[in-house]
């Protein structure tokens, strides 16, 4: 009884360390799921200083992929960003065909000015967008993606992709790499 | 019972002195200033969550700048939790949700409303000495 | 070895040796290595080299540094350097559940363990040190592995966070040689007994004024040097106090020196260099002076000395400048956001112009400039200028002129409260009135509450606190730390960014974690969460972010005999 009890402790025990291992969601595989959601009737400010009324802008007949970002961020959004630099040059002269919207969690800091600094930093072509506002908006925006982060440095690294259903949208989770993006946003075209 | 002007009656007496003493005195300590500063301001605090322009009748023209206006405009007469939970004795107590508040856009240049619709909070100032019911407090106990 | 006894416990002269023990047999190693070009260059060379491979991601042929992120997603250096995760002191960071280990010499070259030695359940260098498992110290040839492919020494595959870089050996032992200067010990003004402050006074400060500043400063040294007190008598308290903010904050004690300067602000650098010399603090906390704050500004920068939120209201205005931390922008920050809330309704003006009319002296100028540049960047017409000299009075008729002749959309006017009876008279108008009329809060001073009611619906304000009804709230935050004094003897608004100081303070130190470098600071305080602060409606934090007020109110007057202000903005205008 004893002995089939510890061997039960030990597989228990082997089972915690090497399936629950202390690694960081970001090591781990994408997580994707499909989400209804609301986008807000707000109405933005982009790079070049124009105001963006974002449901319409959303809803384009264009294929749209968003992440929520952040100017000085210096961890999760690099990343991001460098994805969608990637799609951009494999999408090569047909960059323009997709609609990719980075939306800032730190709209006091982040002006036209400093988005547009940003964009020129990541090398962005036609059809990658970057978005501010007032505080309040962006909390707006950010409650209809269910991506509330009340503290910018606690943000998750996140891509929504639009698909063809009204009101439906991809929602990646974690680091993914170049290649998944690109086929997560193909198959939202091909849909 | 003995004679009240004995030593046993003047014991009592100075209980029943003690006791109506203790009575007289306030049951809420009033600290500095509290009653000045509840007094003082509105009685509700207002939070918008969403907002929509309505145009004059039959002028369709600037519904995107309206809207961005009105954007402006509710996101301006929204109060800012933060100004009321971070100072010391306030709280908010939420009484109503979605309600609608028609404002006046108020831009010289663009006639029309705008229709802020938010969650309206009682404002209380409270002693967090004394115990109190904190059901009603906000939160999100208090979010249905 | 524990970390926090490296820098003084009398290894501190050994530590210095050992790492100019590595940094010659790294530079002896580059020399000598058969790589020609490197061996021709200068230790300054190399770490300028070095320095900006780490913060700009720029290789020594000029070209971007190349990498790859979540495996295949190819990344060029200036989009995403080194700095950008592991900070300007390389001490590292935690955003987005991601925990970026130290990257300097000091902690590269030893072997990490997760906890002090002697107080295991006490985390090492930051809170988030569990997360990283323990590993031999790194050679230069295992750092070079870990930069390239992302194994470090126990073969563990780092985050993918973490790029992969393509770098060649002679520009890795550059890049190297750099990581080993980065905070190699404690900044000046730590001992194990003390930090040291120092506030700077300028002359002909108001007496009330440099008060107000002193008094909340003055008020978390004491504190901090009772309970240091306290640590030392009692070993139960000071463990606790080990355990929840550090090891070492408990016992030490504050001390804040006040550098007074006397006579012209060109004198004033030499003054500041005396004092300097005669005891380094770790950091200068708030200071106040009449006019530009430039002249403490350039010392700060020169000496890589961390100033944090002096009171001005003309601070230097720098993308780039790293060592003062200023409130805001100061009062040309009104000026921008007039301009950007014009901007959002500028489609309705059909072309008609703004008018901005300038009182020539420093607010009116600085107010000018900050509306000039902000409205600059939209692309709009500039708008038409009249400058009214320093003593030139702005008449009711001369107003009325330029409103009619001009026929402005938007009539922007900076002055102080002299231009009120011309301001009110406006609101008299019939005809060619203007669509809005904006002033300054700040420059009319208290004077706006007297706009007559006619004219309160025609004049917007710059208003750049959180409104007075709201504000009054916070009272009893300030009269924590007034401790009896009466609030009235006091400079309502420098009082409380007194106070904001002493608390950022705190906060940052407790997050350093015996980290002391100056460096670190400013990244602390860069990563901090966003709070809620008395006077101004929201502060923010970013990293290299240097000014943390971003907003300011547009507001009008309400009706009444005793009105309120109303808000017709939010804080920040984009």
């Amino acid at each position: 009884m004893k002995r089939s009890f510890g061997g039960v402790l030990l597989f228990v025990a082997t089972f915690l360390v090497f399936v629950i291992q202390p690694v960081h969601a970001e090591d781990r595989p994408y997580q994707r799921s499909i989400v209804s959601l609301s986008i807000p009737d707000v109405v933005l400010v982009n790079q070049e200083g124009e105001k963006v009324r974002l449901r319409t802008y959303l809803e384009s007949d264009l294929p749209v992929a968003v992440d929520f970002i952040y100017a000085t961020c210096t961890t999760i959004c690099p990343i991001l960003s460098a994805g969608f630099t990637n799609l951009q040059r494999q999408l090569g002269d047909d960059s323009g065909r997709f609609r990719l919207v980075s939306i800032t969690i730190d709209p006091e800091h982040d002006s036209p000015e400093i988005m547009k600094d940003y964009l020129d930093r990541y090398r962005a072509k036609q059809g990658w967008d970057f978005l501010t506002g007032s505080r309040a908006d962006i909390n707006r925006v950010m409650e209809g993606f269910d991506a509330y982060f009340p503290e910018k440095m606690s943000h998750r690294p996140l891509y929504f992709v639009r698909t063809g259903e009204a009101g439906r949208w991809v929602r990646i989770e974690g680091m993914v790499d170049g290649q998944s993006l690109l086929k997560e946003i193909d198959n939202t075209v091909n849909k | 019972m003995g004679d009240p002007v004995s030593p046993a009656g003047w014991d009592k007496l100075a209980y029943l002195a003690v006791l109506v003493l203790v009575s007289t005195f306030p049951v809420k300590p009033a600290a500095a200033g509290g009653d000045a500063t509840r007094q003082q301001g509105k009685e509700k605090a207002f939070m918008v969550q969403e907002y929509r322009y309505e145009p004059p009748q039959g002028d369709n023209g600037n519904l995107d700048i309206g809207q961005s206006l009105c954007g402006t405009r509710c996101n301006a007469i929204s109060d800012n939790f933060g100004s009321y939970l971070k100072p010391r004795n306030w709280r908010l107590v939420k009484i109503a949700g979605g309600v609608e508040r028609s404002v006046a856009l108020d831009n010289p240049f663009l006639k029309g409303n705008c229709i802020c619709v938010g969650d309206e909070y009682l404002i209380d100032w409270y002693d967090p000495m004394v115990p109190q019911d904190r059901a009603g407090a906000v939160g999100k106990q208090a979010q249905q | 070895m524990k970390m926090s006894e490296v820098g003084w416990r009398g290894s501190d002269c050994i530590q210095r040796l050992v790492l100019t023990v590595f940094l010659v047999i790294g530079l002896v190693g580059l020399a000598g290595g058969g790589a020609a070009s490197a061996g021709d260059l200068s230790p300054e060379e190399i770490l300028r080299q070095g320095e900006r491979m780490y913060r700009e991601g720029i290789l020594p042929s000029g070209k971007p540094m190349q990498a790859y992120v979540s495996g295949d997603i190819p990344m060029e250096g200036t989009s995403f350097t080194c700095i950008s995760c592991h900070l300007r002191s390389g001490i590292g960071s935690f955003e987005a559940n991601v925990a970026t280990p130290p990257t300097t010499g000091l902690h590269l070259y030893l072997p990490r363990k997760r906890t002090i030695e002697g107080f295991e359940h006490v985390p090492s260098y930051h809170k988030y040190a569990t997360y990283f498992p323990p590993r031999p110290a790194y050679t230069d040839e295992t750092l070079g592995d870990l930069i390239r492919s992302g194994d470090d020494p126990t073969g563990r595959s780092v985050l993918k966070v973490m790029p992969r870089y393509d770098i060649d050996d002679d520009d890795m032992a550059i890049l190297i040689a750099y990581l080993k200067t980065l905070s190699p010990e404690l900044s000046p003004g730590i001992s194990k007994e003390e930090i040291k402050f120092a506030t700077v006074i300028g002359p002909g400060v108001d007496q009330v004024a440099s008060d107000s500043m002193l008094v909340p400063l003055e008020f978390q040294v004491s504190r901090k040097n009772a309970q240091a007190k306290t640590y030392k008598n009692n070993d139960r308290l000071a463990r606790m106090a080990f355990n929840m903010i550090g090891p070492d904050l408990g016992a030490k004690s504050f001390s804040l020196a006040k550098w007074v300067l006397k006579g012209p602000p060109e004198t004033w650098r030499a003054q500041l260099e005396e004092y300097y010399r005669a005891e380094p603090p770790f950091a200068l906390l708030g200071g106040i002076v009449n006019g530009d704050w430039a002249p403490i500004h350039s010392f700060c920068e020169d000496h890589r000395l961390p100033d944090l939120f002096p009171i001005t209201d003309y601070p230097a205005i720098s993308d780039s400048d790293w060592y003062t931390l200023y409130f805001s922008r100061g009062i040309r920050q009104e000026g921008e956001a007039a301009a950007r809330y014009l901007h959002g309704m500028y489609d309705l003006f059909s072309g008609r112009n703004i008018v901005q009319v300038v009182r020539d002296n420093r607010e009116g100028q600085a107010l000018a400039i900050g509306f000039r540049e902000a409205w600059a960047k939209t692309g709009h017409p500039a708008p038409l200028e009249v400058v009214l000299k320093d003593g030139e009075e702005l008449t009711p008729e001369r107003l009325r002129k330029i409103a009619s002749t001009k026929n402005p959309a938007a009539l922007v006017v900076w002055d102080d409260d002299k231009s009120l009876p011309a301001l009110a008279s406006l609101g008299d108008l019939k005809e060619d009135k203007p669509g809005i009329v904006m002033v300054s809060g700040s420059f009319l001073g208290q004077s706006f509450w007297h706009i007559p009611e006619q004219a309160r619906k025609l004049i917007y304000l710059t208003y750049p606190y959180r409104l007075p009804q709201d504000e009054a709230r916070f009272d009893t935050n300030i009269k924590s730390i007034l401790v009896g004094k009466p609030m009235a003897d006091y400079d309502q608004t420098i009082i409380r960014r007194s106070y904001i100081t002493g608390e950022v303070l705190n906060r940052a130190l407790v997050k350093m974690r015996d980290q002391y470098y100056r460096d670190y600071l400013l990244d602390v305080i860069g990563m901090m969460a966003n709070a809620v602060y008395p006077l101004y409606e929201g502060m923010t934090f970013g990293p290299g972010q240097r000014y943390t007020v971003k907003g300011c109110y547009i507001v009008q007057l309400g009706p009444g005999e005793k009105p309120q202000l109303e808000r017709r903005s939010e804080w920040v205008i984009q």
